[in-house]
């Protein structure tokens, strides 16, 4: 009787838990009070307890990696001749930008894209499982940290916030299994686009919406600004580009730019999905009669006021 | 052993894990605490700590690191449940017990976790984690071989697999 008793627990709690699953499955808008309290109440212990983490992994690192420093410095030998290079047209490309920077100044261009408001925090705990590679940081609804905000840091994309908590939230990273990323090339022509998928293996495999796409191992790819993450991030670097003859696709393999085993600081830019249609519908209102009877008259005004 | 020091232990187990033991990463793989001490639990205190034990580390994982709440701490209590009946029919003292219970819970555990994922269409390919699933029951059963044997001769006062005891 005692064992049968014990059998229905089980069953019972493997119920409940399945529902629980099902109703958490693809993050929750809203975490339960309980949660959120409990975060706030471990996130200052797990941060304490992650920088000393950080730094006894900072000092031992290069024991550890004393061998591979011949090897690294060759490699930096070279990306440093490639990078002198790149100096002289980009600075030449840099003038190019001024000016047209100048120009939608004076056109009253709206940065739809700007990252101003993002709000920089620590990483506290890293996954302890061997599946995903979920991490916790310590900002949360507090700090203006909504759902699906996109998670940088100084290398690149880091991945979408999951779960939102008062003072700490949940973070998927781009690396991991089905978390799909819209990218394009870093290129002035020729910007093909794409979507990325993890592989929980360190790397991302996407795939080519032009099926004639001319890429090339180490171009390097950005956010194309399709889906929840802002146009423009570093993604990261392709290394191998493959031709599915089955589906008439040309696959692609990316090294990400960021080094997800030593994330320690992120900055998140909060996710604007209200903002942006309410300035998908001003322009509309503005610019009804006036600006069709006189336009000279409406563009004047709106630099004078800028 | 009070039913609040198991609550403790989880929760200073998961504080640990998610933060300084990272470092102890090998192969990209951590050791897995919660089943090498439910196991330890089940055969050398009561199987009531193991279940706290399992559900405090479990809800502590799905809550701040896990996709789906819940997946933890019911494939944790499975290993329990399985690993209550498994351990009847052994003996203690013998230094395979541990190793071989903490294997069979490590293997059953990613099986489990990989027929929900299946179900719930976010699998990963098991040939991606191979490497990290292999690495993870050696580095279990190495540690969980240790954490056994030390709890073992506290409790009993003789060493595992000391057959003249």
């Amino acid at each position: 009787m005692n064992e049968r008793y014990k059998k229905v627990i089980v069953v019972l709690m493997g119920i409940i838990l399945l529902v629980l699953m099902a109703i958490s499955f693809g993050g929750r808008e809203r975490i339960t009070f309980i949660e959120s309290q409990l975060g706030t109440v471990l996130s200052p212990i797990q941060r304490f307890l992650s920088g000393i983490g950080n730094f006894v992994d900072e000092k031992t690192e290069p024991i550890i990696n004393v061998l591979n420093y011949k090897t690294l410095n060759e490699d930096l030998t070279l990306e440093n001749e490639s990078l002198k290079e790149q100096i002289v047209t980009l600075t030449l490309q840099q003038k190019e930008l001024k000016e047209l920077e100048d120009l939608s100044q004076s056109m009253n261009y709206i940065n739809r894209f700007g990252i101003e408001d993002y709000v920089a925090c620590n990483v506290t705990s890293k996954d302890i499982g061997n599946w995903f590679n979920m991490f916790t940081i310590d900002a949360g609804s507090n700090q203006g940290i909504k759902k699906n905000s996109t998670v940088i840091n100084g290398s690149g994309l880091v991945g979408l916030v999951y779960e939102v908590g008062d003072n700490w939230s949940k973070v998927i990273s781009i690396i991991d299994h089905k978390s799909a990323v819209g990218f394009e090339m870093l290129r002035v022509t020729d910007d093909y686009d794409g979507i990325l998928n993890g592989t929980s293996n360190y790397e991302l495999v996407g795939e080519l919406y032009d099926p004639k796409a001319v890429v090339n191992v180490n171009d390097y790819i950005v956010t194309s600004g399709l889906g929840m993450y802002p146009k423009g991030i570093l993604i990261g670097r392709i290394y191998e580009v493959m031709d599915d003859k089955d589906l008439f696709l040309k696959k692609i393999k990316v090294v990400p730019a960021v080094n997800f085993k030593k994330i320690n600081k992120v900055m998140i830019i909060p996710y604007h999905e209200q903002t942006e249609t309410t300035e998908q519908t001003e322009p509309p209102e503005q610019t009804e009669p006036p600006e069709q009877t006189e336009p000279p008259e409406t563009t004047e005004t709106d630099g004078v006021n800028e | 052993m009070k039913y609040r020091y198991v609550i403790l232990i989880g929760l200073a187990n998961f504080i640990l894990m998610s933060t300084i033991f990272q470092i102890f990463r090998i192969n990209d793989a951590l050791p897995n605490f919660c089943i090498i001490l439910s196991i330890v639990f089940v055969a050398l205190v009561s199987d009531k700590h193991a279940y706290v034990y399992v559900v405090t580390y479990g809800a502590l994982q799905d809550i701040f690191l896990g996709k789906i709440l819940g997946i933890n701490i019911l494939i944790y209590i499975l290993i329990v449940f399985l690993i209550i009946r498994l351990e009847r029919v052994m003996f203690k003292g013998n230094f395979l017990t541990p190793v071989f219970l903490i294997a069979f819970g490590t293997i059953f555990y990613h099986m489990v976790f990989y027929i929900m994922m299946f179900f719930l269409q976010s699998t990963i390919p098991l040939s991606l984690l191979i490497v990290k699933i292999a690495t993870e029951i050696v580095y279990n059963s190495i540690l969980g071989l240790i954490f056994y044997a030390v709890i073992f001769k506290k409790l009993n006062g003789y060493k595992l697999g000391d057959f003249n005891a």
